[in-house]
């Protein structure tokens, strides 16, 4: 009989004095810091070593072995970077251009992407084929396109251009606008709108009035993550731009390429390159936590 | 089966002490109901003698064996959850099998054990579902059925019911009741339900703020409740308070007034009570009455409601809220009604603390 | 009813425009050019060749090679993500308190740029200057390793910091599937006799089943689309050893200007990320997956 076995297990047990538990205990329910300390130390190890080699000096960099703690610090390595020097230009150039392009094409995508949202998840047009179709747009990365757009580009006379670039990212991250909406417009009340056309307003007027604001904190998120989407990118940047307009991805490789690997330098562009990533990981967390895997069709 | 033993158990949550203090015997096969408001520290107090949660002071103690550092599996205890938590990705079978699947039971004998418990629950029909597939009472038995496979020593439930309309309610808290008959099983239960605390105990806990307010035979609390709380908590509708002061103490016997005047000699220990003291009356609504009574309270009746065999005579008294119950049927008028009759030898008396100085039902039994 | 309609049109049709603008023309062009010919020189024009470009892929090792390169990429970085982000997501489950910002910390790698991650671990893998030969000479007195120029530590360096970009993400989004399954069904396993890790491997690893696909899937399409982190840590190097399926394609596309052969090249990653998507699409629309 199971109470049997039951029983017998519990006397057993209590062999064991109950301090030796509470050490066990306590042992094993520490386990879940361990994890997360390595885990820390593994991902911000790499940002630390960013920050280190972007304060030390030239003479420094090149000891061996590197010293692992902060040696001697110098502002040089972001001096060099943002007023230029004579083997680099200055980054300041490429940060106008990325942050142009980003909040431009941020906006564009979020204008677009949260009206078709609105159009799918409310009023459910074209049925479920509209929508996975947007959505599967998703999946296609720009390395998959990089060479057609080239040519698309080459033949309307878009390379290197600041429009070219703002157009191609809007298209590739108004998907990602509409997945992350969907969910938001789906789960806000349709009643509030309702209450709207009962008082007379038209459709346009009850989206901007009563589903917008409703969407807002949504719309935060979807802004968040196309900014540091398009500010990320490297493949198109770098293939359909980056000679006359060239953004802060593409700058860095450049510093390789110079005459002298400029490693404090590229330490420190990639150092101002990073700070909005990091800013926003914060508002990342928060959406990612509650689910974004099934995001846009729940 | 077996004997529970709580003594002074203790538990906070961060700097909220949500259990303080709680002694209790709950002997071999006694169902036992806890009761009390939302809050109060029912379900803490059941997954601290499950196991799911340890307790900062005291002792649980099993037969004669503290438990306290033991798992939940070890003190061989099964649990009714009120959300089922049935194991969404196993069917009914895997559900119900795998207590015994976590002994490592052969499977035939879990197989059979398992048929068993479904045909006496009536769910061998469904052995093959998904929890996803079932209605909320199917659900329900389910979860009953995953409990008694194991035959466990403890049985707890947390609101087993509160999930279901109310038919299925009463329907499940007879099987509840037959379960309890046929296994001998010791069980404890927590409910908001008066009327399932009421049928379904033996004993109730009434706790409040993490203290036990009152332990007792359902009958027993309801007819002599410690203080107003137990007075107030148990009965539905609820027992009506007036303010009363006393007029004269004499031996065994007190007389009080009521705020319109009224008179009457109330038959109670008198040591603590002085001239002039500001008590109060309890009075449930089936002890007042049309006419009749030894004593009588004007009454402003606002409305009647219509149960069928009863009726609720809503309304005030001298500004007091008052509800009354009624076995006649039919409109009442509210001339009819003008005044409510009560037997003094029914009302409870309660001092200003709220403790109670005399129990309703004392001079009747006598 | 009909107002309404025609309403919802209107507020989709410029996303409609905008994605078939410059998502299916460019499909279709890069269908188009895959069967034709680029001459060196842009002026002139290129030329039908038929299936010329797929049978040159057919024949081309180096192709094979990538896909190759890539497979392995994933099967070991897939394997480490999932394993650690579920340790990752187990411990951020049980902890109760500053959770918001140890989550926040650790999507860090994740909200990096990938070329500035590149950038990282070549400075971290460098054998001279890098932090991580500074690390074992100091500390175990073991001889500096030419991680990115020798084989197989260059893939080694690929795959940990594919790791390090995403083991974050993944652990999050198995932190969200985590926090969908009922704490009463968690106590009830306890109840019923599970221990810790019967409970992990009865319960929560099946109900996480979905979260794992779909995650999963994620990743698969972010190591077809690597790029940027080979390019920066080995250049593909040694010899053609880390080039991988983006790498290949971008060689093929600017540094051998065979448009044609890398538009073919594009045909073939487009097709395989599409039925990834499909398993994807089915899955997040197949509705019982989802746990409730
Ligand atoms: N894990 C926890 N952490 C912090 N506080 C808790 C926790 N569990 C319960 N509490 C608090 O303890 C108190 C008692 O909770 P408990 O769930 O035992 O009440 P209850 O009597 O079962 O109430 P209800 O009738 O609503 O189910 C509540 O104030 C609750 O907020
Ligand atoms: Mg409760």
């Amino acid at each position: 009989m199971t109470s049997q076995k039951i029983k017998k297990n519990r006397s057993r047990r209590i062999v064991r004095s109950s301090r030796w538990r509470r050490l066990k205990n306590r042992f094993v329910s520490s386990w879940p810091w361990v994890v997360i300390s390595g885990f820390l130390i593994f991902a911000l190890f790499p940002v630390y070593w960013i920050v280190l080699v972007a304060f030390r000096p030239r003479g420094d960099i090149f000891q061996y072995p590197a010293a692992l703690l902060p040696t001697n610090l110098t502002l040089d390595n972001i001096r060099f970077v943002w007023f230029g020097s004579p083997t680099n230009e200055p980054v300041i150039g490429f940060l106008g251009n990325s942050l142009l392009i980003s909040v431009v094409a941020s906006v564009i995508a979020l204008s677009f992407g949260v009206c078709c949202a609105y159009a799918l998840g409310r009023f459910r047009i074209g049925g479920s084929f509209l929508s996975m179709w947007i959505l599967s747009q998703r999946f296609l990365p720009p390395i998959a396109l990089v060479v057609p757009l080239f040519l698309m580009f080459r033949q309307l006379g878009l390379l290197d251009t600041h429009l070219g670039l703002i157009l191609i990212y809007s298209v590739f991250t108004i998907p990602i606008v509409v997945w992350l909406m969907m969910g938001y417009v789906q789960s806000a009340p349709r009643e509030l709108e309702e209450a709207a056309y009962v008082d007379g307003a038209g459709y346009w007027t009850a989206f901007v009035r009563i589903a917008l604001p409703v969407l807002k904190p949504g719309l935060s998120v979807a802004a968040v993550f196309t900014f540091i989407f398009i500010w990320n990118e490297y493949v198109l940047a770098f293939q359909l731009a980056g000679n006359k307009v060239a953004t802060i991805t593409v700058y860095l490789p450049r510093l390789r390429s110079a005459i002298a690997e400029l490693y404090g330098e590229i330490a420190a562009a990639s150092l101002l390159s990073v700070l909005p990533a990091i800013v926003f990981a914060g508002v990342m967390q928060r959406f990612l936590v509650r689910g974004l895997a099934f995001g846009g069709l729940k | 089966m077996s004997v529970l033993t709580l003594k002074n158990i203790a538990k906070s949550f961060g700097a909220t002490e949500v259990i303080k203090g709680i002694d209790l015997r709950i002997d071999e096969g006694e169902f036992v109901v806890f009761v009390g408001p939302s809050g109060c520290g029912k379900s803490t107090l059941l997954r601290l003698i499950s196991g799911l949660e340890q307790a900062d002071a005291g002792e649980i103690i099993l037969d004669s064996e503290i438990v306290n550092d033991h798992t939940p599996f070890e003190r061989g205890i099964a649990m009714v959850f009120q959300s089922y938590a049935l194991y969404p990705h196993m069917t009914v079978a895997e559900n119900m099998g795998f207590p015994l699947k976590m002994v490592k039971e052969k499977p035939h004998a879990i197989a059979e054990k398992v048929n068993a418990a479904a045909k006496t629950l009536q769910i061998d029909q469904l052995l093959d579902r998904r929890p996803d597939q079932l209605s909320g009472g199917q659900k329900q038995r389910v979860a009953m059925g995953r409990t008694i496979v194991r035959d466990p020593t403890l049985f707890l439930f947390d609101e087993p019911l509160s999930n279901l309309d109310a038919d299925l309610r009463i329907e499940m808290r007879v099987e509840i009741e037959k379960l309890h008959k046929r296994l001998k099983a010791t069980m404890i239960y927590v409910t908001h339900d008066q009327v399932e605390a009421m049928t379904l105990a033996d004993r109730i806990v009434v706790l409040r703020d993490g203290v036990i307010e009152q332990i007792g035979a359902p009958l027993d609390l309801y007819d002599n409740p410690v203080n107003k709380f137990v007075a107030s908590f148990l009965g539905s509708p609820k027992i009506n308070f007036l303010s009363a002061r006393v007029v004269d103490v004499g031996e065994g016997a007190a007389t009080l007034s009521l705020r319109n005047g009224a008179r009457f000699v109330v038959p109670m220990p008198t040591g603590d009570v002085k001239k002039d003291d500001a008590l109060t009356i309890g009075v449930r609504p089936e002890d007042f009455a049309i006419s009749g009574g030894d004593f009588s309270i004007p009454f402003d009746l606002e409305l009647q409601e219509q149960l069928g065999p009863v009726s609720y005579l809503h309304g005030s008294s001298n500004g007091e809220k008052i509800v009354a119950e009624h076995r006649v049927r039919g409109k009442i008028l509210k001339e009819t009604a003008s005044t409510l009759g009560v037997n003094s030898a029914r009302i409870h008396v309660f001092d200003t603390s709220g403790r109670s100085v005399r129990h309703g039902r004392k001079g009747q039994e006598t | 009813m009909r107002g309404q309609k025609r309403f919802a049109w209107l507020m989709a049709t410029p996303t409609i425009i905008a994605l078939i603008a410059l998502g299916i023309v460019p499909l279709g062009w890069m269908i188009w050019t895959a069967f034709q010919s680029f001459p060196p020189n842009p002026a002139n024009p290129p030329q039908f060749i038929g299936m010329r470009n797929f049978v040159d892929l057919a024949d081309d090792p180096q192709f094979f090679g990538s896909l190759r390169t890539t497979a392995i990429v994933l099967v070991f970085s897939l394997s480490l993500q999932l394993v650690l982000g579920f340790l990752l997501a187990l411990a951020l489950y049980s902890i109760e308190r500053g959770r918001g910002l140890i989550v926040s910390l650790l999507l860090i790698p994740t909200a990096i740029a990938p070329i500035v991650a590149g950038i990282v671990w070549w400075m971290l893998f460098n054998a001279r200057f890098g932090a991580i030969n500074s690390f074992l000479v100091q500390f175990f007195g073991i001889d500096p390793v030419n991680w990115t120029i020798e084989m197989p530590t260059a893939l080694i360096a690929i795959i940990v910091a594919v790791v390090w970009q995403w083991t974050p993400f993944v652990a999050i989004i198995l932190l969200g599937g985590l926090t969908t399954i009922p704490r009463d069904v968690l106590d009830a396993a306890r109840i019923d006799g599970a221990s810790g890790w019967r409970v992990l491997r009865y319960i929560i690893v099946p109900l996480m089943r979905p979260f794992f696909l779909v995650v999963g899937l994620l990743m698969i399409i972010e190591i077809v689309r690597l790029y940027e982190l080979p390019f920066f840590i080995t250049q593909g190097g040694p010899g053609n050893e880390t080039v991988v399926a983006g790498v290949y394609l971008f060689k093929l596309a600017f540094s051998f200007f065979d448009l044609g052969r890398a538009s073919m090249m594009s045909v073939f990653l487009v097709i395989a990320l599409s039925l990834v998507a499909a398993l994807y699409m089915r899955l997040v629309a197949d509705r019982r997956m989802t746990v409730n």
